[in-house]
């Protein structure tokens, strides 16, 4: 072995390396609730890996019987920050993390919270989609599809692929780029959304925008004096503004806030745990498996549904003696 | 949590899953799942980057240390098993090819008429009913091949219905959104559709004509023939109304027909013949008067006949029931053929009958918006939980609910949705659909398509051209993605590559793949090839280190052999633009000079060759560990017999041999030192060829 790392006290059960586009690093998640990141001082020698920073997913730690960690990185080369997303142990949730610096991780979004335990997560490459999908895979049974916006999509006409809305669907084009209007103290909903329900976003985003409003119409002025602390996102969607109240970007200033969808909702059998689950190079086709030794193919069809197209077995066929 | 789906579930057609795939040999015995897996089991896997093959293996759920030491391990464990979805079968493979060719020119022609937008529309119309003529020929050529094989098993059976469906789908799109709308033709959507039924759902079948009519029989023995009477009445249904008039002037004289039923026959057939024809330099009016009259005059033949049959009921049941029989079908075919719509449904065997029946004789101009009305009421007849794909297919088009169409052609066959979505997409029909579903379906079909062929070792460059040609982000992405991925086995198979690239502007792609290609051939020796490679992506410092292993090669042999790859290289640089950076690598060009030297000097011809090396040392291309082998070679020329060097060479010389001295004493490297007694050597030499070279001039 060249090297061994065993700063963590328990099971290691999910590790991972940085996708290419960033610098050497492993990303391992143990059963005690953190997940620690090493790198190499000797790139070339790969002798001695250092830990550098680490994310504290339980705060207060955890042991094995709390449930595996599980982690994946995020392959996409156009995100501006790193992200990694972990889920598991103790409160089943799955939370994405975002490197503010070399060392530092800070929690940015709450993907769901489940009543099972989060057995395997993964993110699919992204492929020029102007969302990512993270699918998990949990001992109910279930694989869960998420859609999952960390940054202000540019609507230029090239990049937008896959916003085309169904029937039905409450947004409009524009809308999709525009960041709803918050009063975004925190960076994300992490204190709030422990519901699995992804539209409290949108409510609190109404409220906040309610009061945000008001405050605009009170001050008559444009409100970027007062966020230097918020980043004015360059390069708004055209039109953006929620199209009920007809505002210009005058208003910008208030920080985007990652939203995520629950686009897939998979269920193979109960009772039956869901132990891995992969995207394929281009985020085309999820292969899942699970204890009953069944390995499945999920493909999404043209009309936003994912459907099994094809299953192998572990078992004998009864044809065989 | 919200269903977001509702406003598209109607697609969902639920369908057989396939059958589960069982592996060979299996894992554990049938029905034991849960046995196996409570013995700390459960299935991982991982996944091909290209092919999306998958391998197969068992995997455990607790840690090797929490278990006992007594835990059982079986010859499965260590199995890996690698299985992957079938790709496209060999007997496609030509359809496929042309098919591809097909695509790419109308991808290059529709580029074209966008740019000149005078002609645009004109051009554009033609070029799309050519092309998808083409793309019909090349199913009707597969159709054929497939009907060659002799004694078929049950996949050549489903790929003949494949391809016959898909040619049916094809045309009438072609004849709806295409043919109707070239300019020149009339606009009337009901010639062509009878064009398209009788083509895709042939009725009556020629063997049914040749059992009846074949062998020229007599009006008797037509009479006679029980299959005489369906057959006519499917020609007057279908609209082969000439064959119909012939077949009756036929049947007339015979005896055992009544004399009624003759005369009507005959009168029939002349009827026949005075059906009038729709041409496009008629008017509309004066053909619709046309057509009055001669539906009037059937009226007319209907009644009569009719009034025959009511009356002549209880008179003729004694009689042979040919004579019924002759006069009910003669009052059937005349029903149908004036256009009434009950005696059409009841004489349609499949809805595509009634549907070609009811245009041909109630609306014989009728244009395509009147398509759906129709369709809507005949399908209503049918059980629908009978119909096939494409049933389902062609009834969504003929309603014009585009999107519905899609998701069935995706139903009957991969190729045929990804083509039609694009020929949709260039006729401009596509964006309705657009706006329904969650991506765009050109994209998505085409992506499928393609990304099916990639593993395909024939079909590679196909997948590839369809992912390229999708045009969008997404599908660059995913093709810089794979491209990079596809297996060099050979040369060959590297150009094709990277021809690929550049066509499609990957660069990205493009530099890892010389990369990757440089180091493959360094690492076999391939020298000159690897610096070929390299200079592609103006790596100079893989070029200097080849270069560094060229000499140390050569130092180490004592024979200077490279010079042919250098030759190589120099000569494929020049005529290969964008490695014009390759003619400036130091190193090269102090390798090639240094050939040169070697040459002149083998040669004898001293001069020369003291002019070239002296050249090196002046210019400064010589790396540092070879300067010290350079002055050594100068020592021959300096104690030679020939004057090579003028003093001011050797001025030069010694200049050299001192920064060389002066370099090693200020670091401790031994780069290119001399020994001493060489050293002492050189400088006794130049001191005496100083001396002569003073004396010479």
């Amino acid at each position: 072995s060249v090297s061994v790392l065993n700063e963590s006290t328990c099971a290691v059960h999910s590790i991972a390396f940085a996708p290419e586009y960033i610098h050497l690093a492993l990303a391992a998640a143990s059963s005690d609730g953190r997940v620690r990141f090493y790198s190499p001082t000797d790139v070339i020698g790969l002798t001695n890996w250092t830990a550098s920073g680490s994310i504290e997913f339980i705060p207060g730690g955890a042991s094995d019987s709390d449930g595996p960690l599980c982690l994946s990185w995020c392959k996409s080369r156009f995100s501006t920050k790193s992200m990694i997303v972990i889920g598991g142990s103790k409160r089943n949730k799955v939370k994405v993390y975002q490197r503010d610096n070399v060392q530092q991780w800070d929690e940015i979004y709450q993907l769901d919270s489940y009543d099972a335990f989060v057995l395997d997560i993964d993110w699919a490459p992204s492929m020029g989609r102007s969302y990512h999908l993270i699918a998990t895979a949990c001992s109910d049974g279930h694989i869960r599809i998420y859609k999952f916006w960390p940054e202000p999509t540019h609507l230029s006409a090239e990049l937008t692929d896959s916003l085309f809305i169904r029937e039905g669907d409450e947004f409009d084009n524009e809308e999709l780029g525009s960041a709803p209007h918050v009063e975004a103290d925190n960076g994300g909903y992490s204190d709030e959304s422990d519901v699995d329900d992804d539209e409290d976003g949108e409510d609190a985003s109404d409220e906040g925008s309610s009061d945000s409003d008001s405050d605009d119409d009170s001050d008559g002025s444009t409100s970027e004096s007062g966020d230097d602390a918020r980043p004015d996102r360059p390069g708004r969607a055209k039109g953006s503004g929620k199209k009920s109240k007809a505002k210009d970007d005058g208003s910008a200033g208030k920080a985007w806030v990652p939203r995520s969808e629950l686009v897939g909702d998979l269920i193979v059998d109960p009772q039956v745990p869901i132990r891995r689950v992969r995207w394929n190079s281009t985020g085309t086709l999820l292969v899942s498996s699970s204890d009953d030794g069944v390995a499945r193919m999920w493909k999404m069809s043209v009309n936003g549904t994912w459907r099994e197209i094809a299953a192998i077995t572990a078992e004998k066929s009864s044809a065989e003696a | 949590m919200q269903n977001r789906h509702t406003g598209t579930d109607r697609f969902v057609v639920s369908r057989d899953k396939e059958a589960v795939t069982h592996l060979s040999p299996g894992l554990f015995p049938a029905g034991r799942q849960s046995e196996w897996s409570a013995q700390n089991r459960t299935l991982i896997f991982s996944i091909h980057p290209l092919n999306n093959k998958t391998a197969l293996a068992v995997g455990g759920k607790k840690t090797r240390e929490s278990l006992g030491n007594d835990t059982l391990t079986f010859d499965q464990d260590q199995r890996v098993h690698i299985c992957g979805i079938s790709t496209e079968s060999d007997s496609r493979l030509a359809f496929i090819n042309d098919t591809h060719a097909v695509f790419v020119a109308l991808q290059q022609l529709m580029e074209e008429a966008d740019v000149d937008d005078s002609t645009a529309s004109a051009v554009g119309i033609k070029g799309l009913v050519k092309m998808s003529v083409l793309y019909r020929e090349a199913m009707q050529r597969q159709s054929r091949v497939l009907a060659d094989i002799g004694d078929p098993n049950e996949f050549i059976k489903e790929e003949a219905e494949t391809f016959q469906a898909m040619h049916a789908v094809w045309h009438l799109l072609e004849i709806i959104y295409l043919t109707t709308n070239t300019p020149g033709l009339s606009t009337s959507i009901v010639p062509h559709f009878m064009e398209w039924l009788n083509a895709n759902f042939p009725a009556p079948l020629a063997e049914d004509a040749h059992r009846i009519a074949g062998g020229s029989p007599t009006a008797d023995d037509l009479a006679r023939n029980e299959l005489l009477w369906p057959y006519l009445k499917k020609l007057a249904l279908r609209g082969h109304v000439s064959v119909l008039g012939n077949m009756l002037e036929r049947l007339a004289p015979s005896q055992l027909l009544s004399a009624s039923a003759a005369r009507w026959a005959r009168s029939l057939s002349q009827l026949c013949r005075k059906m009038p024809l729709s041409s496009s330099e008629e008017t509309a009016g004066s053909f619709n008067s046309r057509w009055r009259q001669w539906n009037e005059e059937l009226r007319g033949h209907a009644t009569a006949i009719g009034s025959l049959l009511g009356g002549a009921g209880e008179k003729d049941e004694s009689a042979g029931g040919d004579k019924d029989k002759a006069l009910e079908t003669l009052f059937a075919i005349s029903e149908v053929m004036r256009g009434d719509l009950d005696a059409i449904a009841a004489e349609g065997e499949i809805w595509q009958d009634i549907m070609g029946a009811t245009l041909l004789y109630s609306e014989p101009t009728a244009q395509a918006d009147r398509l759906p009305a129709l369709v809507g009421a005949i399908i209503e007849q049918f059980e629908e939980s009978a119909f096939t794909e494409l049933d389902r297919a062609l009834v969504a088009l003929l309603n014009h609910d585009l999107a519905e169409f899609l998701v069935h052609c995706d139903h009957i066959d991969h190729w045929l949705s990804a083509h039609i979505s694009d020929l949709m997409d260039h006729i401009s029909v596509l964006d309705i659909c657009r706006r329904v579903f969650v991506v765009d379906p050109r994209e998505h079909y085409l992506m499928a398509l393609g990304e099916s062929y990639l593993g395909h070792e024939d079909l590679w460059r196909v997948g590839l051209d369809y992912l390229g040609l999708c045009r969008t982000v997404a599908g660059a992405l995913v093709m810089e993605e794979y491209v990079t991925r596809i297996p060099l086995d050979s040369d060959r198979k590297a150009e094709q590559v990277l021809r690929v690239c550049e066509v499609y502007k990957l660069d990205c792609a493009r530099d890892r793949i010389h990369r990757q290609l440089g180091r493959q051939k360094w690492q076999r020796g391939r020298l000159g090839a690897a610096i070929a490679h390299f200079a592609q992506v103006c790596d100079h410092d893989s070029i200097g280190l080849i270069c560094d292993q060229i000499w140390n090669a050569y130092i180490s042999s004592g024979e200077l052999t490279y010079g042919p790859t250098i030759d190589g290289v120099m000569a494929s640089s020049s005529l290969s633009e964008g490695s014009g950076s390759l003619l400036h690598h130091e190193r090269l060009q102090f390798l090639s000079k240094y050939r040169d030297f070697h040459e002149l000097y083998a040669a004898g011809d001293f001069v020369e060759a003291g002019k070239v090396l002296l050249s090196i040392l002046l210019c400064e291309i010589a790396p540092a560990y070879a300067l010290g082998d350079l002055l050594v070679d100068s020592i021959p020329l300096l104690e030679g017999d020939t004057l090579v060097f003028s003093s001011e060479d050797t001025f030069e010389l010694m200049r050299v041999a001192e920064s060389l001295a002066q370099a090693h004493m200020k670091q401790s490297q031994q780069d290119g030192a001399i020994d001493r007694s060489e050293m002492n050597i050189f400088n006794v030499a130049c001191t005496r060829n100083l001396a002569r070279s003073f004396v010479m001039f």
